[in-house]
């Protein structure tokens, strides 16, 4: 009898927080849905990173890239990265199409041998240019590649967030979810904690020095990922970015990849 | 404040609109209405420029501009967006070079803030901006004559007081000014760096790198030849790109010394070209080093460039071609169309260099097939196409064939023979996750042959092998020749093993192991092995070795018997 009416007792607290569960997802899903479409109508960009790599003693080590990007309604977007230093891979690029569901082209074109080659793109998780970002970290927010939670307010430094899990909907992700800080005012990432496959801590972002371009789209100046597990760092740095720069998408074509420079 | 984030919000929801459908009309403008603003609205997909859009919208509009000044949105205006056909009318650069002179007849604001920017307007009388470009048909006239029209926000002193409502930066005032706004913003900061898209130069970029090897072999040649090589190499990149990026120039020469082999010392123009790239197509003239294909253990339908021998054995370096191309890229695909009216021919090292034929290969005896020799006009022809995850390409080759016959000479020289030949070639590469399959195969006709040729397989990636941030590559070609033991290349009925390891280190470190196994005879193989890593931010160190095994002397292999070497090279890049 008691145990009859502890079941029950379980099932309408089941039924109860069932809806209490869905709403946390529409909440979680509209703030990212917001957060997408504040980011809208960018067209294209053309920026100049460094990017310091530091390992758990401190020691320091730079790389300078370039990237293009172009929004692409209906589509992941397309980037276009050209490496600068260090020297011997200078002039190597990277060309992303990414999609939101199926799985992202990349190809890398090698300025030594004049050839361009395609890379198996189910390489999410690896290390970008041996930093902390994985190549997933680095390719275009898009709604369908997470399901969301909305947890909780929350203070972030002097702004208040909104704190949203994320779990990849990707298998071949290396998260099994990012906890991310949104700031209510502009909705920008100012902070993410991502999980490994075993659900432990894995890397720290911070995201700083937020500038606001035309009249719309903030960037972060700065971002910082920490790696809990090893004590590896990266600061990715923006120099500079520029909007309208006239690239079309004919710029990203893997016919292209060649002439980049 | 309140009033412009809900007019933030508006923006929003127009935008997001525009991304569905294509507007009917757009506008009407309003005090804070950006010409940026309303071609985002107009622009049906990314495949059209913000300037085509921009263009055609004054071009069709003239009644929205005040005496027909880009800048000089009248308020109140509503503006109908022309049809997709009509912006692509102008092609980009044109009306990227147009939307460029617009801007920069527009005044910079001298103290711009942070966060505000120049108006809709902020000039009365402008007059027309010096475009390259027919005006619209406008009947300024009427425009300036109706004053009630004229209620455009005015601000004629840069540093006017701006009311909230008209602090919202224009993206479509220009370029200039946004980056003018950015260095503003970034003045803040220690590493601010003014950038100019608009100065009227293109742009030069220039690399240099020197290698010196050292080449090891643990048994002396078959006519002596040392054991210790030395190599110095230079190769240099000038690129040029205009401002407009249509036109570009890149330059790279590539210089060899060997220290032991005087046949294998080169002087080369690995790319000495003009580009030309319009929309949709780009035309190229000079000379230019060409890669087709897709696997890795041979390369088949490679046929463009004469290889560079001398180099190595893995025959991947190539010599200059001298070449006028076409290539037209679109929807269905990429065409590429290639006339070749100068031949370069293969160069061998002397046995003194080793890793080459047995005798001197004499130059002065080439013979032609060909009456026109080495300038007979050859012609390629490659298309390729993506679908999904398959990359297909298709080529043609008619001409020299690169890779000439050897024959002996009675003064106990070899003669190089120079047949022509066609090949037909096929390219195919599917993606699968971390599977990459491949596919090369080639159909060709020449002086003393007929024959079919392939290299099929794949290369799987392994991430995060060995517990570390490792990628583990296994790589597996099968290499067939229709010509079997009568095949000038090795790969006749052979299978290439190999395992590309990167260690995604700061080093950026990497090794291949490589077997290549003669699946006729077992005692037949060759086998490499490559490393590298980074020294410091200019400087990379590489070591590669190979392996030949044989036991049969009609074997291609027999030749390099000796030959086995390990080499340590140090590259400095500046």
């Amino acid at each position: 009898m008691f145990k009859t009416l502890n079941k029950m007792l379980f099932v309408s607290a089941l039924l109860c927080a069932l809806p209490l569960v869905a709403d946390e997802q529409a909440k979680g899903l509209a703030i990212a849905q917001e957060q997408k479409a504040r980011d809208r109508g960018w067209v294209e960009s053309e920026s100049e990173l460094q990017m310091i790599l530091r390992n758990a003693q401190g020691r320091e080590s730079a790389r300078r890239m370039r990237t293009f990007a172009l929004e692409v309604q209906g589509d992941g977007d397309k980037a276009l990265t050209i490496f600068d230093e260090p020297l011997d891979v200078r002039g190597s690029a990277f060309l992303t199409h990414s999609h939101p569901t199926a799985e992202d082209d990349q190809w890398l074109y090698l300025p030594s041998v004049k050839r361009t080659r395609r890379i198996a793109s189910r390489n999410k998780s690896g290390p970008f240019m041996a930093s902390e970002f994985a190549y997933e970290d680095m390719t275009s927010f898009e709604l369908e590649k997470f399901s969301f939670r909305y947890l909780r307010d929350e203070a972030c430094g002097e702004l208040q967030c909104y704190v949203v899990e994320q779990t990849p909907t990707d298998t071949f992700s290396g998260y099994s979810k990012i906890i991310v800080w949104v700031d209510q005012a502009h909705y920008r990432v100012i902070q993410a904690e991502y999980y490994d496959r075993k659900a432990s801590l894995l890397k720290t972002l911070t995201a700083s020095d937020y500038r606001q371009y035309l009249d719309k789209f903030w960037r972060p100046h700065k971002l910082h990922m920490l790696n809990a597990q090893t004590g590896k760092s990266t600061d990715l740095v923006l120099e500079t970015i520029r909007f309208q720069t006239g690239r079309t998408a004919a710029d990203f074509d893997v016919s292209a990849l060649e002439r980049a420079r | 404040m309140r009033l412009s984030l809900g007019l933030g919000a508006v923006g929003l929801l127009c935008l997001a609109a525009s991304t569905c459908l294509l507007a009917e009309t757009v506008g009407p403008v309003k005090a804070d209405t950006t010409l940026w603003r309303l071609a985002l609205e107009a622009r049906p997909d990314e495949h059209v420029s913000m300037p085509q859009v921009i263009y055609a919208l004054w071009q069709q509009n003239p009644h929205a501009f005040r005496q027909n000044n880009l800048h000089h949105l009248i308020q109140g205006a509503v503006l109908t967006p022309p049809s997709r056909e009509q912006m692509l009318a102008t092609d980009a650069a044109t009306a990227k070079t147009w939307y460029y002179a617009q801007l920069a007849e527009q005044p910079l604001p001298s103290h711009a803030k942070p966060t505000t920017s120049t108006l809709v307007s902020t000039r009365r009388d402008n007059g027309s901006a010096t475009a390259a470009l027919s005006p619209p048909p406008a009947t300024s006239a009427d425009i300036n004559s109706n004053k009630n029209a004229m209620v455009i926000a005015e601000l004629d002193t840069p540093d006017a007081d701006v009311s909230p409502l008209t602090t919202r930066v224009s993206p479509a005032v220009s370029v200039a000014a946004a980056t003018a706004l950015a260095e503003s913003t970034s003045s803040r900061d220690t590493h601010a760096t003014p950038q100019h898209p608009t100065t009227a130069k293109g742009s030069w970029r220039v690399q240099h790198e020197f290698a010196a090897e050292q080449r090891y072999f643990n048994r002396s040649g078959m006519q002596g030849a040392a054991h210790f090589h030395s190599l110095l190499s230079y190769r240099g990149q000038w690129s040029y790109e205009d401002v407009s990026r249509r036109h570009n120039v890149n330059i790279e020469p590539y210089l060899r010394w060997h220290q032991r082999d005087s046949d294998s010392h080169l002087v080369d123009l690995q790319q000495a070209y003009w580009r030309y790239i319009g929309t949709g197509w780009e035309v190229k003239a000079g000379i230019d080093t060409v890669f087709w294909g897709v696997t890795e253990s041979q390369h088949l339908v490679d046929v463009i460039n004469q290889t560079d021998v001398t180099a190595g054995v893995e025959l991947e370096a190539k010599l200059g071609q001298p070449m006028l191309s076409l290539r037209r890229t679109g929807k269905a695909g990429t065409l590429d169309i290639y006339v070749l009216p100068y031949f370069r021919e293969r160069q061998f090292p002397a046995p003194a260099g080793r890793l080459g034929p047995p005798l001197r290969v004499n130059q002065d005896l080439t013979w032609y097939e060909s009456s026109d020799g080495k300038h007979n006009l050859d012609v390629a022809l490659r298309y390729s196409q993506r679908f999904a995850g398959m990359d297909v390409g298709l080529s043609f080759f008619s001409g020299n064939n690169r890779e000439p016959l050897l024959q002996p000479t009675p003064s106990g020289e070899l003669q190089s023979l120079y047949y022509q030949m066609e090949q037909y070639g096929v390219d195919l590469q599917w993606v699968q996750g971390e599977w990459l399959w491949k596919l090369e195969s080639i159909y060709r006709r020449t002086g003393y042959a007929e024959y079919v040729a392939a290299t099929g397989g794949f290369e799987y990636t392994q991430i995060g092998a060995f517990a570390q941030v490792w990628d583990l590559g296994w790589i597996a070609e099968y290499q067939y020749d229709s010509r079997g033991a009568q095949a000038t290349l090795p790969g006749q009925n052979d299978l290439f093993l190999g395992w590309r390891l990167a260690l995604n280190d700061l080093a950026g470190s990497d090794f291949l192991v490589g077997v290549l196994q003669d699946l006729d005879n077992k005692q037949s193989r060759s086998m490499k092995l490559e490393g590298s890593t980074r020294l410091s931010d200019s400087m990379r160190l590489s070591v590669h070795a190979w392996l030949f095994q044989t036991d049969d002397p009609l074997d291609r292999l027999f030749l390099l018997k000796r030959d086995d070497y390990i080499a340590l090279q140090l590259s400095y890049y500046f």
